[in-house]
């Protein structure tokens, strides 16, 4: 294994946080407004994990994000459980060729969910192709050293023999 | 049988009419009728093209939305699976190697096996990831029963899995904080091995 010292691998604690316990099927039905929900923290996380390539760093960026998909979870359970269950029932009984590509079956009652997400939580569903497009985020994070703490070029470098 | 008059039969009076040899040409629209219909046809094909096109080109975008949406989501639970099993494996090592002498847990002898002073990231390969882990059978999510062990870290008894529910939410809120919880490891479902 070549992970070794207690530096390089996280505790067990911290990699330890209650999971998104939901189905493929309900997940995908409430995507897009979930990922608009937790637009601040997705982007955050993403600009992390794609900048330093290394899931150690984002592990905070990476629970904010689970914890935001859990408060919408459970805020939606409390008042839109009705037409989310509705609209998830409808999901999977589209077959998965078409799903793929369209929800020709189930615009109704995603408009109603996305009524009720309207109603409840004053947050517009967002438009076709919001999340396709490239989402800038300002950050405060500072920006990661892309050597990483490699010497530079013109260092000199001298390898001990075993290192 | 005297009275009957026999008759030869002969052609009608006039004779039958010339028959055709002439090539008859088959009846069909004018070049114009032919254009027009196939105009017609091509820009009704058309239309509805175009219109279906749009919206089902809506639905592509769409998915793909939902899917790029989800994946902070699942790219967080990802990245936290693979540490979880990595710190597992560095566990289940030393608790293997214990009483070899000279060997240090992640190393060979204490030779790291790569050169990483500064403990960049490497992505772990396959067969050092699946080193402790069977491939399909004892994965914590898919296996079918589950151990409860007790304080001396015996197995104490078994539990089944439960079944798959429709939609599961979480019942509680959990609590999360800044730093690292404690909290957080009892909140599990499924108890926790003794790593």
């Amino acid at each position: 294994m070549a992970a070794h010292g207690d530096e390089y691998l996280p505790t067990w604690e911290e990699v330890t946080v209650p999971e998104l316990k939901v189905t493929s099927i309900a997940l995908r039905a409430i995507a897009t407004q979930m990922g608009k929900y937790c637009d601040e923290p997705s982007k955050e996380f993403m600009l992390c994990r794609t900048e330093t390539g290394d899931p150690r760093k984002c592990l905070k960026a990476g629970r904010d994000v689970t914890r935001c998909g859990h408060e919408f979870l459970i805020k939606v359970k409390e008042r839109c459980a009705n037409q989310f269950q509705e609209y998830t029932d409808c999901l999977d009984y589209v077959p998965h060729r078409q799903l793929k590509f369209s929800f020709f079956g189930c615009k109704k009652l995603m408009k109603a969910f996305d009524q009720c997400i309207l109603e409840n939580f004053n947050q517009t569903a967002p438009e076709v192709g919001y999340f396709s497009r490239v989402r800038v985020q300002s950050t405060s994070q500072p920006r990661p050293d892309p050597l990483q703490g490699q010497p530079k070029p013109s260092e000199e470098i001298r390898l001990e023999p075993g290192e | 049988m005297a009275n009957i008059k026999y008759r030869q039969e002969m052609p009608r009076p006039g004779g039958y009419s010339e028959p055709m040899w002439q090539k008859v040409p088959r009846k069909n629209f004018s070049g114009y009728r032919w254009f027009a219909f196939g105009t017609a046809v091509m820009g009704g094909a058309i239309y509805f093209h175009l219109r279906n096109f749009a919206a089902e080109n809506m639905g592509q975008v769409h998915a793909m939305d939902m899917i790029a949406a989800l994946e902070p989501f699942l790219t967080a639970e990802k990245d936290r699976m693979i540490l979880k099993q990595l710190v597992k494996n560095r566990e289940e090592e030393a608790e293997l190697m214990k009483d070899v002498p000279g060997w240090t847990v992640g190393t060979y002898y204490g030779k790291p096996v790569y050169r990483n002073p500064n403990k960049r990231w490497v992505i772990p390969s396959g067969i050092e990831f699946y080193a402790h882990r069977d491939l399909f059978g004892s994965n914590e999510s898919i296996r079918k029963r589950i151990p409860i062990y007790d304080e001396a870290g015996n197995v104490e008894k078994w539990l089944r899995k439960p079944h798959r529910k429709h939609t599961v939410l979480m019942d509680e809120s959990p609590e999360y904080g800044d730093s690292p919880v404690k909290d957080m490891v009892d909140i599990q479902v499924y108890p926790k091995a003794p790593y």
